[in-house]
């Protein structure tokens, strides 16, 4: 059974559940210079723990995901899973200890086999990952259990992805995912191809499981009012720079980094009553040309001179808080505590329904 | 409040008067769908994708069009512009300043779409031919509908660029398509939909593939682009938070047929459709801080098993015995609102027009 | 500009484009399952038929198809219907018997150069690099003759018999296989389905036979159903060469090559050659309407 799994202890007892420190990726490009997606990231996902990850299009969000699981190599930097450095994935294959790191994608259509019943994938994830290689009974009640888990019911495993919708292909991915007896899952954009009421549907049930069966779960999205929902921290990127990073509540109240800030209030919320988002001008920057000092500062409505020439350095604005900004400042030791905050309502400004 | 929103005034008399731009009627909407119904061929026989849509929209206005994929949001856009698959059969009427759009022969329609009436869709790639040079692709549209000489388009091109906040028009018309990000791509399409000075603009999710900060920038767009120049906007979502910020008025699709239209602060702020308040309820800023959303359950119908009676009655809480067989009725209710809910379960109990039973 | 008082009712007669017209066209035609499309009926009826005349040649042929026994090179007559060649044999009992060779080694080929040609493809889309290079500069170097030559040129060099020509057509069809299969597994194999399988620990192997095989088995059997008939050319082909079956084996290839020689006589050659004809059209046919029910953008793949 997931005996053998374990059977690997973590290397580092203590370690956190999964570690991205400081990592660079790059892409190579045919007859180009490689992109460099993401530049010195660092996050970590506790156990039972949902981290947001927000970010505009194209700021390294998917690729900082895929090198958390192994499936692309930093080219610095480290990725470790319970203490153990993450081997990225070749032609073999994947190492059983991690295969209870797992992943869910944005597309639920392209993520299920086309032309496999969905039970079959699910019990294939079950004898796969966690190794139980079942004989029919009890394989059949382990895939009704699953998709149960995951509100569908269990009579439907006989069917092709193409007869589900978006929202109930997205449960059936999670259930093969959670077939595999995972302790940290990584979902890049797992609501943002459904539709309006199964986004909630699907942020619910992945925000549950992390609850019930304390995993951990990095929640990449570019849905900040969901982030703001279901994630206790939030890691936000900008241009391949992890530029703040913290617990989701105070992050929301009183924003340290003025990208922060313009991405939550770019939010259009419904009850605006016509009131229209802010716009922050500008585009992503050419990744082949990334500006000097603050990456942020072409478009930065707080820029200073000295912006244009220092690279900031990280600033704990509070225990487990931080921001990259050189206006960043540490909170006096007395207002750290979430909601707490003096003038949370006023920054946020967002009145609750 | 914060800091940086603007807020549009929604009670006044309408836009700027006297801007420039395309002169609608000066009376009577700018355009009136009237129990609009088109039914597709599918493998499985003739459907009815879109069941007796009506509305219409003033000059100046945005109208928002919300409701889950396969609701006919798209169908409904596509036929003011006699854009229907091969083999839809349309019924009702639609009206374009005063003029039947379902009639019209292919050359007739040809001048209205791309002249007065612009479509930008959800994916800019397809607006924008990947191979030629902006300023080719924006200059032909506007010679083709305008007989503008070649100085005239490109200065024109020009000009809307400027519009839509592209830095440097001149050097945007000289590149390709792939060398903008996704949000440039989106005004430039927008730039295009506006050079030939259309009276209306079909938005078909015109910021679901973008993110929220460039999405912030279209939709301010598109607002400055009625009250400057008084264009009439449909704007078509799923995104609630897109339509309170933008639209005047919406009109909520379910299945096909309509489940509520009014203004966007009535609709919104007191839904009265059990549909529009499961997916106000299902927003994530409207459940306790901690507490789940509330989604509404089940998934959207398809065009396949369309549920007898009122759509939605196989996900409603309120679903009574009638509701399973009986299609509801859109009824007039006042302040220009309308429903289609015979149940009416959020309605006030003094307009009295919650028991009424219709047959 | 006046307003239409009628609401159109009836469909509305200026709605659809150009564009939209083709597409009803396209949209019927791949709506329509194969077993209603005429040619494809036509075609399973023909196969149908030789399959029958195969598996039944000794009820059905009037005489053995080797016996020399009647009068030398006669016309067509109720006695003989197809007629007579130069050593007295019965045509039709020729033609009959022939069903039974050509059909089975035409099947046996292209079952061989599929499973050959998918795996190598396969093997070569998903692992890429070096065994990449290796296999498919292998299927160019195949490519680049034309089939009939290199053909003739194995089969010669291996020797002229049947079994021979067999290993030679199998030796030039493998290739677009191959191609066809490393196409479609380049595509999937960045797919997230496959990358999801990857990360539960599915093997190189096990994700291409679990995972890729259900999805580009469609198209490879729509190839393998249009090429039955290149395959019975082919191996008629070299048999009309002389470089397949051998006198005085009852093959259509060698019976043509046999009607060549004696020109005037029609009867010989003529009709083994319409039994040629009629099983290759009728394969592509059938293969033709396979490739309309897959979805466009495969059946682009498959050329056409
Ligand atoms: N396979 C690839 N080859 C080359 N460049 C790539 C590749 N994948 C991503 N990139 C580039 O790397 C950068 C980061 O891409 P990534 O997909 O990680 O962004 P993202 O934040 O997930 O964006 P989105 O919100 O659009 O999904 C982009 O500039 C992108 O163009
Ligand atoms: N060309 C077509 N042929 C057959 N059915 C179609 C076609 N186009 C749309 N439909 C069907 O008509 C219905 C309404 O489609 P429409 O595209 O208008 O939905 P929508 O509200 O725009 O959805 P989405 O949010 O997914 O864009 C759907 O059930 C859809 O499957
Ligand atoms: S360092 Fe300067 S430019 Fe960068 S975010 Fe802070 S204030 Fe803006
Ligand atoms: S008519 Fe009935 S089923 Fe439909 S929304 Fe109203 S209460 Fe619900
Ligand atoms: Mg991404
Ligand atoms: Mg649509």
């Amino acid at each position: 059974m997931s005996g053998d799994r374990r059977a690997v202890p973590p290397a580092v007892p203590g370690a956190p559940l999964l570690e991205v420190e400081a990592i660079d990726v790059s892409y190579a490009r045919h007859g180009h210079s490689p992109v460099r997606a993401v530049t010195g990231a660092s996050l970590t996902v506790g156990p039972g723990e949902v981290v947001g990850l927000v970010g505009e299009s194209g700021c390294g969000k998917s690729t900082l995901g895929r090198a958390a699981v192994g499936l692309v190599a930093p080219s610095a930097g480290q990725v470790r899973y319970r203490g153990r450095p993450v081997e990225v994935l070749a032609r073999g294959a994947r190492p059983r200890w991690l295969r209870s790191l797992q992943m869910v994608f944005q597309d639920p259509y392209a993520s299920l086999n086309p032309r496999r019943r969905v039970g079959r994938q699910i019990a294939d994830a079950a004898a796969l990952g966690a190794g139980a290689a079942l004989d029919g009974k009890a394989s059949s009640d382990r895939v009704g259990e699953l998709l149960d888990r995951v509100g569908l019911s269990p009579g439907v495993a006989q069917r092709y992805p193409h007869e589900f919708s978006g929202g109930q292909c997205q449960r059936i991915a999670i259930a093969r995912a959670l077939a595999a007896q995972p302790d940290c899952i990584v979902a890049d954009e797992p609501i943002s191809a459904l539709d309006a009421s199964a986004q909630a549907q699907i942020a619910n049930l992945l925000a549950g499981i992390a609850a019930q069966s304390g995993l951990g779960m990095l929640f990449i999205s570019h849905d900040l009012s969901v982030v703001r929902k279901i994630a206790d921290r939030t890691v936000v990127m900008y241009f391949g720079r992890v530029v703040e990073s913290g617990p989701t509540a105070p992050v929301w109240a009183r924003p340290a980094h003025p990208y922060t800030r313009a991405l939550i209030n770019a939010v259009p919320r419904a009850g605006a009553g016509g009131t229209l988002p802010a716009e922050l001008p500008g585009d992503v920057p050419d990744p082949a040309r990334p500006p000097a000092g603050c990456r942020f500062h072409p478009r930065c409505p707080e820029v200073m001179d000295s912006c244009r020439t220092t690279d900031p350095p990280g600033v704990d604005i509070a225990p487990g808080w931080q921001s990259v900004c050189l206006r960043a400042q540490p909170l006096p030791a007395t207002t750290t505590g979430a909601g707490e905050v003096p003038g949370a309502a006023e920054v946020a400004g967002r009145p609750e329904a | 409040m914060s800091a940086s929103g603007d807020v549009v005034d929604r009670a006044g008399t309408g836009p700027t008067a006297g801007t420039a731009g395309p002169a609608a009627p000066a009376q009577g909407p700018v355009l009136e769908v009237e129990g609009l119904t088109i039914s597709l061929r599918t493998a499985r026989g003739l459907r009815r994708a879109v069941d007796g849509i009506s509305f219409s929209i003033d000059r100046a206005e945005i109208l928002g069009i919300a409701g889950e994929s396969g609701s006919g949001k798209t169908l409904t856009a596509l036929s003011v512009l006699g854009l229907l698959p091969g083999g839809a059969r349309t019924g009702g009427s639609v009206r374009f300043q005063g003029r039947e759009l379902l009639t019209l022969n292919r050359r007739q329609l040809r001048e209205v779409r791309g002249k007065q009436v612009a479509l930008v869709s959800q994916d800019p790639s397809t607006a924008l031919h990947p191979l030629l040079r902006v300023e080719v692709q924006m200059t032909e549209h506007v010679r083709a509908h305008l007989g503008f000489t070649h100085d005239q388009a490109r200065a024109r091109a020009v000009e809307m660029l400027e519009a839509v906040r592209i830095p440097d028009p001149e050097a945007a018309l000289a590149a390709h398509p792939h060398q903008f990000s996704g949000g440039m791509r989106q005004r430039i399409a927008i730039a295009m939909a506006l050079a030939c000075e259309p009276a209306l603009i079909l938005a078909d999710e015109p910021t679901t593939a973008l993110d929220v900060t460039v999405q912030a920038g279209i939709l301010r767009l598109l607002d400055r682009l009625r009250r400057e120049r008084g264009v009439s906007v449909m704007i078509i979502t799923h995104d609630l938070g897109v339509l309170s910020s933008v639209a005047d008025r919406i009109c909520v699709l379910y299945g096909g047929r309509m489940a509520e239209y009014g203004r966007t602060g009535d609709v919104l702020g007191a839904p009265r459709h059990p549909y529009t308040q499961g997916l106000m309820r299902s927003l994530p800023g409207a459940s306790e801080e901690g507490a789940p959303m509330v989604p509404i359950q089940g998934s959207p119908p398809s065009l396949d098993d369309m549920p007898a009676g009122c759509a939605f009655h196989p996900r409603c809480e309120h679903a009574r015995e009638r509701c399973r067989t009986v299609v509801p009725s859109l009824r007039t209710l006042p302040g220009g609102r309308g429903l289609a809910c015979d149940v009416d379960p959020f309605g006030q109990a003094d307009e009295g027009v919650a028991g009424m039973e219709r047959p | 500009m006046s307003t239409t008082g009628a609401l159109p009712l009836e469909p509305a007669p200026g709605l659809g484009g150009e564009q939209a017209e083709t597409l009803t066209r396209q949209d019927r035609a791949a709506l329509r399952p194969p077993w209603r499309q005429p040619l494809a009926l036509v075609g399973g009826g023909i196969i149908l038929f030789w399959a029958v005349v195969a598996i039944f040649a000794p009820l059905l042929a009037p005489h053995p198809p080797n016996l020399e026994f009647g009068p030398i090179l006669a016309p067509p007559s109720a006695a003989y219907p197809l007629g007579t060649d130069e050593l007295g044999r019965d045509v039709l009992s020729r033609v009959i018997f022939g069903a039974r060779l050509s059909l089975p080694l035409a099947a046996l080929l292209v079952v061989a150069a599929m499973s050959i040609g998918s795996l190598l493809g396969a093997v070569a889309g998903y692992f890429g690099g070096l065994v990449d290079a290796i296999f498919m500069r292998l299927a160019d170097l195949v490519l680049a003759f034309p089939g009939i030559i290199l053909a003739l040129a194995v089969a010669a060099a291996l020797g002229a018999n049947l079994v021979n020509a067999v290993i030679a057509v199998i030796v030039v069809d493998w290739p677009q296989y191959a191609r066809l299969a490393r196409s479609m597994v380049l595509g999937a194999r960045s797919s997230e389905y496959v990358t999801s399988a990857r990360l539960l620990g599915s093997s190189g192997w096990r994700t291409m036979w679990v995972e890729l095989r259900p999805n580009i088995a469609g198209p490879i059997l729509v190839l393998g159903a249009l090429d039955m008939g290149n395959a019975v050319i082919l191996l008629s082909g070299l048999s009309f060469l002389g470089l397949g079956a051998q006198p005085p084996t009852a093959e259509w290839g060698a019976m043509v090559s046999e009607g060549v020689a004696n020109f005037f006589n029609y009867w010989i050659g003529l009709f083994p050659g319409l039994a040629i004809l009629t099983v290759v059209l009728a394969f592509n046919f059938v293969g033709d309407a396979l490739r309309d029910i897959l979805d466009p953008r495969t059946a682009r793949m498959l050329g056409k």
